[in-house]
């Protein structure tokens, strides 16, 4: 991350702003790019070395891009949507506001698939972005804007959301290395609530040491997210391949030939390296995906009543009541994508139907949680595919958005249990990136990290060759 | 589904779609109905989980502090006066 410190106010500053121009034409990885507003920021809240927060390595001058979806004081905040076009952020979220007082420079606002309801990002207001590797691919979603940033070169760092697997699957698509981190260890404030028990701000980077200086300051606890968790302070000690042992799954189940083949070479990478390997068994894999959905839309459909046309964003002209104007700008303002699950959400909990769906869903969640803290007794760490295929193209000829749904078993069982998991790239498939997730108990991101910088032993990923950046 | 259901979801919703929009939402919650019908499949283990107690409800003192400026709340208002929001005549 060297290179980066302080690029944006060196000699190399007007080439990297205009490669950020010249790459986001292409990509539309970023909707709003204010460098100004970023250095104000920075001159506001930077503490300087001596205020720092104890053990948090400095980022001054580390350029940050933001998803749209998280809150940055002077900032937009669309979500991706229509129905919050204009919006400013009067505020920043407390993980925005955290890298700013340790020097991180917030220069940009990432595309997103609407209110971070896709696995594609081709689901904005604002357009599609486009995979970096190959621009005829989706980048992956909810926080593809992101991914695509970090992937590019535009920037080294960037947050995303994660609640079923937003900010692991982009960064397995994009081949960058992205965390969801416990629930509760970086605080929500800030971020718009799409669904609340399973929403978490994740991290996107290309390197290992600025994903975890990055997570370093933005954890712990905040009085403004009553959810957020205190968590062990002390950094991990570097570990003991001999003594760690990595849970995989003998029989990973719905996997395209590629990833299942990388999959393999993942798992004898790791014995490569030293570790102790051990089969296991996912516990009730097809419920996950079922169960996830359900709660998440049920919480989507609460969590979105709020958006009325009335105290901000889109106003439809000429509405007769106050009524007709929030019905339309609901109608008008919000995607398909939205409404249907918006829709569901309201299904799901109708009355008579509550049972059969709903506490059910939440039961399954309660005997997933269960049954992965027993795992996690027994192994350290648990190595996942991220999604059961590679990237696929954008457009009719790849996956429908029903598809992309049943595909998200093996990450949204992190978000179901609240545990950490993180997306690092481990290959190539032609031109497009593969990646895999190492998942571990409750505040065990320090060790998923460890053993992700150890991986890049076997293998180490690099920019695309399109867009190979300013800086390396 | 039937759209007497549809039309009953959307008023919930506060949406008010045209009936094509309907249909094609119709059919994308019916699929999506479909697959959720393999958790009335999953059969409940007996084996300590219902004992789990849930954990409580975090709750915060009440603390007063400096809220925004009400000239900041209607900043990102598409229609103000006089620093209250605008709406159509509900009368």
């Amino acid at each position: 991350m060297g290179g980066w410190k302080s690029s944006l106010r060196g000699n190399q500053r007007e080439q990297i702003i205009e490669y950020i121009h010249a790459s986001n034409a292409t990509l539309g990885a970023l909707i709003e790019v204010d460098i100004a507003q970023g250095l104000a920021l920075q001159r506001r809240y930077h503490q300087g070395d001596k205020e720092a927060k104890a053990g948090v390595e400095s980022l001054v001058g580390v350029p940050l891009a933001i998803k749209d979806n998280i809150a940055v004081e002077g900032f937009q905040l669309s979500c991706g949507s229509r129905i919050l076009e204009k919006l400013r952020a009067p505020y920043s979220a407390t993980a925005v506001l955290r890298l700013l007082q340790a020097g991180a420079l917030a220069v940009a606002k990432c595309n997103l698939d609407e209110f971070g309801m896709g696995s594609d990002s081709q689901h904005s207001y604002y357009g599609p972005v486009k995979n970096p590797w190959n621009e005829d691919y989706v980048p992956g979603g909810s926080s593809g804007g992101s991914a695509v940033a970090v992937a590019a070169g535009m920037v080294p760092l960037a947050l995303g959301s994660d609640t079923g697997g937003s900010v692991r699957q982009p960064a397995a698509f994009c081949g960058i290395y992205g965390l969801k981190p416990t629930y509760g260890v970086i605080s929500r404030f800030g971020l718009v609530a799409y669904a609340s028990s399973l929403d978490t701000i994740g991290i996107l980077a290309e390197d290992i040491a600025l994903l975890r200086c990055s997570f370093q300051a933005m954890r712990g606890p905040d009085s403004f997210d009553q959810t957020t968790v205190k968590g062990p302070t002390k950094v991990a000690q570097p570990h003991d391949p001999a003594t760690c042992h990595i849970g995989y799954l003998a029989e990973p189940e719905g996997l395209e030939k590629p990833v299942a083949l990388e999959y393999q070479r993942s798992v004898e990478a790791l014995q490569g390296l030293g570790y102790t390997t051990r089969a296991i068994t996912l516990p009730y894999l097809r419920y996950i995906s079922p169960a996830y959905y359900t709660i998440a839309t049920a919480e989507a459909s609460a969590n979105l009543a709020r958006y009325d046309g009335i105290r901000y964003g889109y106003q439809p002209a000429d509405a007769e009541s106050a009524e007709e104007l929030t019905r339309r700008a609901r109608s008008e303002g919000l995607g398909d994508e939205v409404q249907l699950r918006i829709l569901l959400g309201n299904y799901v909990l109708r009355e008579g139907f509550q049972d059969r769906y709903y506490l059910r869903a939440q039961y399954i969640r309660k005997m997933l949680r269960h049954k992965m803290e027993l795992l996690f007794r027994g192994i350290q760490a648990l190595l996942l595919p991220v999604f059961p295929s590679p990237p696929f193209r954008r457009g009719k000829e790849g996956m429908s958005d029903f598809q992309q749904k049943q595909a998200d078993s093996y990450t949204s069982l992190a978000n179901l249990t609240g545990q950490p998991a993180l997306a690092l790239p481990v290959a190539m498939h032609g031109d497009l990136p593969l990646g895999v997730q190492l998942m571990g108990r409750e505040h065990s991101e320090e060790l998923l990290m460890d053993i992700a910088l150890r991986y890049r032993r076997h293998y180490s990923p690099s920019r695309p060759p399109r867009y190979p950046g300013v800086i390396a | 589904m039937r759209e007497k259901e549809i039309v009953a979801l959307c008023e919930l919703a506060l949406l008010q779609l045209p009936p094509e929009r309907q249909k094609r939402l119709a059919q994308g919650i019916e699929e999506m109905v479909e697959y959720f019908q393999i958790l009335t499949e999953f059969q409940p283990e007996d084996d300590g989980v219902e004992q789990q107690q849930p954990s409580a409800s975090p709750l915060r003192e009440d603390i007063p502090s400096q809220p925004f400026s009400t000239e900041a709340l209607v900043a990102n208002a598409p229609a103000e006066r006089r620093n209250f929001f605008l709406v159509p005549n509900v009368l």
